[in-house]
């Protein structure tokens, strides 16, 4: 490596410059050169810091932004700003600092304003003592790093060992000590205890393995708007993410305060398999709740919002869109939709159709499969908000997209609307009902009752269009009984920050709920329509007399008492007391979206779809427990 | 509203990072508009997510405030994006489209 020369240097700029359609050399893309010269010092530094030089390059081309589809000017100039660091880096060298690698880092650290100093800041990275350590770096620790030994995990596969290794490479060994049960959400989640050479045991953290992407973007959320709202004893992320080269996954180091030697924690999902339901219902209240109450869900203030703002990202995609080169000649039939118009609610649009996207956020960018989620916006209340279409057929390996990016144009022909899409998810539950009424018939249709669910394909735009009075606090976002760790003191301990944002408050709750009905409601009743029909008629007990102490106990009413405490939590959350439609609203989209959760059991997707029937119907005009009528339509506006 | 004084800005990213405006009255009125527009007092034209007009930077009581002028994307402060109005001192970086700028201290600052 110690023939690299700026020169070379320059010309790696130039790529990545191409790349991201700037066409000038910039500091940013100075800097990315240096960390992808591989095996180069400033890679080495990186990961003998603990940080990750992949991570350091999303940030700071996120930190850019991508440049506009034309050409400002032939060929490419350097900004001012590489101008000035490429003279020091000259200066440097002539002054004797070799390899001009160093120079050219050392430069750029001192010069001190540019886009990459700016992401290496926010990453947390000192950058005096980052400057101490290139100008001094001899290159040597780097041939000593020792091939990590893992016990305990003999299932991991390579990528996973990988990401382990790049983790924990300042330990000669680490234990796996457990591994959270739960597998619906895609990740894995494990209890890891580092040793050191001298046989000393480091504390117990908490690892995440999941797609790269989701790592780093709860990394981002996490600096962003994560660290500095913690309640005391939850997990934090001390350290960059691991993200080793040609991996398509990610990892993730979660540490907590509070986690001794002595301590095992195990996550709500398999508290609840070993432990009586009512110490489940006391840990959520007296631990969860009251545990980030004060930092989280009390600090909320009451705000009126549409629906759709805080609901409609759990449904499918609006549109499925088959992307298409532009072509002039398809401009005359072509529609142009921006977000959050009126299209996005009111739909309108046809498979067949040809569509021009404009202004849209990427939102997740799935490489293999040619695949870009687009959204409204970037900022966290954006992406939470409607408008979201899937874009398919794409070549990234062409031009590839960062999430949280401005995408100006995408043309293509819509492939299937939100509609077909949540009709194919109901169909595959081989309804025995028909899928297009109005109504269900309660309980599947026995003769002689007389209720009817509303169908919730045919209410859903109706639910999202209503606009009702709610609070506002921080949430967690996805607070699923795998996110929730129990220490052995019976702290709760949250992990996984991906979606936490200032939102609904009750959102959380009706997740938890909905996850719980799966968890441990969906195992006692079967597949069939008829035992799924039982759960809905507790759940609508509930409903109307806030819980089960009228009904015959059984081990399926026992199942319900977490739920049961769940409601009393969200008792206290509404924001008007009494007033239950803000939390069936929630629970109905939270209920709808697990009709879409392949992975999950044809039992649980069914209760999935029921439970959301019945939350619509409780929305619309069901008495509520806790109250003295007068509920329907006094919160609500059509408008 | 006080009468506008000269102000240094620096350019923080994009083809003109590095790059100092040095302002000594506004092109119009007691405020510098910047913009993508060439009557603009900074001329951002390698931005397509700026607006023609996109804020307006002026000083009141002595600190200096920028206001968004209606544009597509918005001016932020930081992270944060700027309801019409805000101060912003001099150091503290503020953005347009992707363009990232900067009001300079003057030297003793």
């Amino acid at each position: 490596m110690e023939s690299v020369s700026l020169r070379d240097i320059e010309a790696i700029a130039r790529l990545e410059s191409a790349k991201m359609q700037h066409f000038y050399v910039g500091v940013e893309h100075l800097f990315i050169a240096l960390t992808k010269l591989e095996g180069g010092l400033t890679a080495s530094i990186f990961e003998q810091g603990g940080q990750s030089a992949r991570y350091l390059r999303y940030a700071t081309r996120e930190l850019a932004g991508r440049g506009d589809e034309k050409r400002y000017w032939p060929g490419y100039r350097n900004s001012p700003r590489a101008d000035s660091v490429l003279a020091r880096a000259q200066a440097l060298i002539d002054s004797g600092v070799q390899p001009q690698e160093r120079a050219l880092l050392m430069a750029i650290l001192d010069e001190g304003d540019s886009v990459p100093v700016r992401a290496l800041q926010e990453s947390g990275v000192d950058i005096a003592l980052l400057r101490d350590t290139v100008q001094h770096w001899t290159g040597e620790a780097r041939a000593h790093v020792p091939v990590l030994e893992i016990t305990g995990g003999d299932w991991l596969n390579s990528d996973e060992r990988a990401v382990l290794q790049q983790m924990f490479q300042k330990y000669v060994s680490i234990h796996i000590e457990h591994v959270f049960q739960e597998g619906f959400s895609g990740s894995t989640v494990m209890l890891v205890r580092p040793k050191h050479a001298d046989g000393r045991s480091d504390a117990l953290v908490v690892v995440k393995i999941a797609d790269r992407q989701a790592i780093l973007w709860e990394k981002k959320r996490y600096d962003s708007f994560v660290r500095d709202t913690l309640p005391p004893t939850t997990a934090r992320i001390e350290s960059d993410p691991a993200l080793p080269d040609k991996s398509a996954l990610g990892g993730l180091k979660y540490t907590f305060v509070r986690l001794r030697g002595e301590d095992s924690p195990v996550n709500l999902y398999e508290y609840a398999s070993t432990h009586r339901m009512e110490d489940v219902a006391l840990f959520l209240h007296d631990a969860l709740f009251n545990g980030f109450r004060q930092a989280w869900w009390g600090q909320a203030q009451t705000y009126r919002f549409s629906v759709w703002q805080e609901y409609d990202f759990l449904l499918p995609p609006a549109l499925i869109v088959q992307a298409l080169p532009m072509d002039g000649t398809l401009a005359a039939t072509m529609r142009s939709l921006h977000p959050l118009d009126e299209w996005s609610r009111h739909g309108g649009l046809h498979p067949g159709e040809l569509v021009e996207l404009e202004n849209f956020t990427a939102q997740k960018v799935k490489r293999a499969e040619g695949v870009v989620q687009l959204t409204a916006g970037a900022a966290p209340e954006a992406i939470n908000r409607a408008s979201r279409i899937d874009v398919q057929g794409l070549d990234l390996s062409v031009k590839t997209y960062y999430r949280g990016e401005l995408v100006r144009k995408i043309t293509g022909r819509v492939v299937q609307t939100r509609n077909d899409i949540l009709q194919q998810q109901v169909q595959a539950l081989e309804p025995n009902f028909n899928i297009l009424d109005e109504y269900i018939p309660f309980g599947g249709g026995t003769p002689g009752t007389a209720e009817w669910l509303p169908n919730p394909l045919r209410r859903y735009n109706a639910i999202l269009e209503l606009r009702i009075t709610g609070r506002l606090s921080t949430i967690h976002g996805d607070l699923h009984t795998g996110n929730i760790l129990i220490g052995s003191g019976g702290d709760a301990w949250l992990i996984d920050f991906e979606w936490t944002r200032d939102g609904h408050t009750l959102f959380d709750w009706a997740v938890l709920e909905v996850s719980l009905l799966l968890d441990h409601v969906s195992p006692s009743v079967g597949t069939e329509w008829d035992g799924i029909w039982q759960a809905v008629r507790l759940l609508d007990t509930i409903n109307r007399k806030g819980d089960l102490s009228s009904v015959e106990p059984s081990p399926l009413t026992d199942a319900f008492r977490p739920i049961i405490e769940v409601r009393r939590i969200a008792s206290e959350l509404l924001a008007e007391p009494g007033r239950w439609l803000e939390y069936h609203v929630a629970l109905a989209l939270c209920a709808l979206r697990v009709t879409g959760w392949t992975n999950r059991s044809l039992a649980a997707r069914r209760l999935g779809f029921l439970a959301s029937a019945l939350a619509m119907g409780a929305a619309r005009d069901r008495a509520q427990p806790h109250t003295a009528g007068d509920l329907t339509e006094v919160t609500t506006d059509l408008n | 509203m006080s009468k506008v004084p000269a102000v240094d800005i620096m350019i923080m990213s994009g083809p003109d990072d590095g790059l100092i405006l040095n302002l000594t009255a506004p092109k119009q009125g007691d405020s510098y508009i910047l913009g993508r527009r060439d009557d603009c007092d900074v001329v951002l034209a390698y931005d397509s997510q700026i607006s023609r007009q996109h804020t307006r930077l002026f000083m009141v009581d002595g600190r200096w405030h920028v206001q968004d002028l209606g544009s597509r994307n918005g001016t932020y402060i930081g992270k944060q994006k700027i309801q019409t109005v805000a101060p912003i001192e001099p150091g503290q970086l503020f953005r347009l489209g992707r363009t990232w700028l900067r009001i300079q201290r003057k030297s003793g600052e």
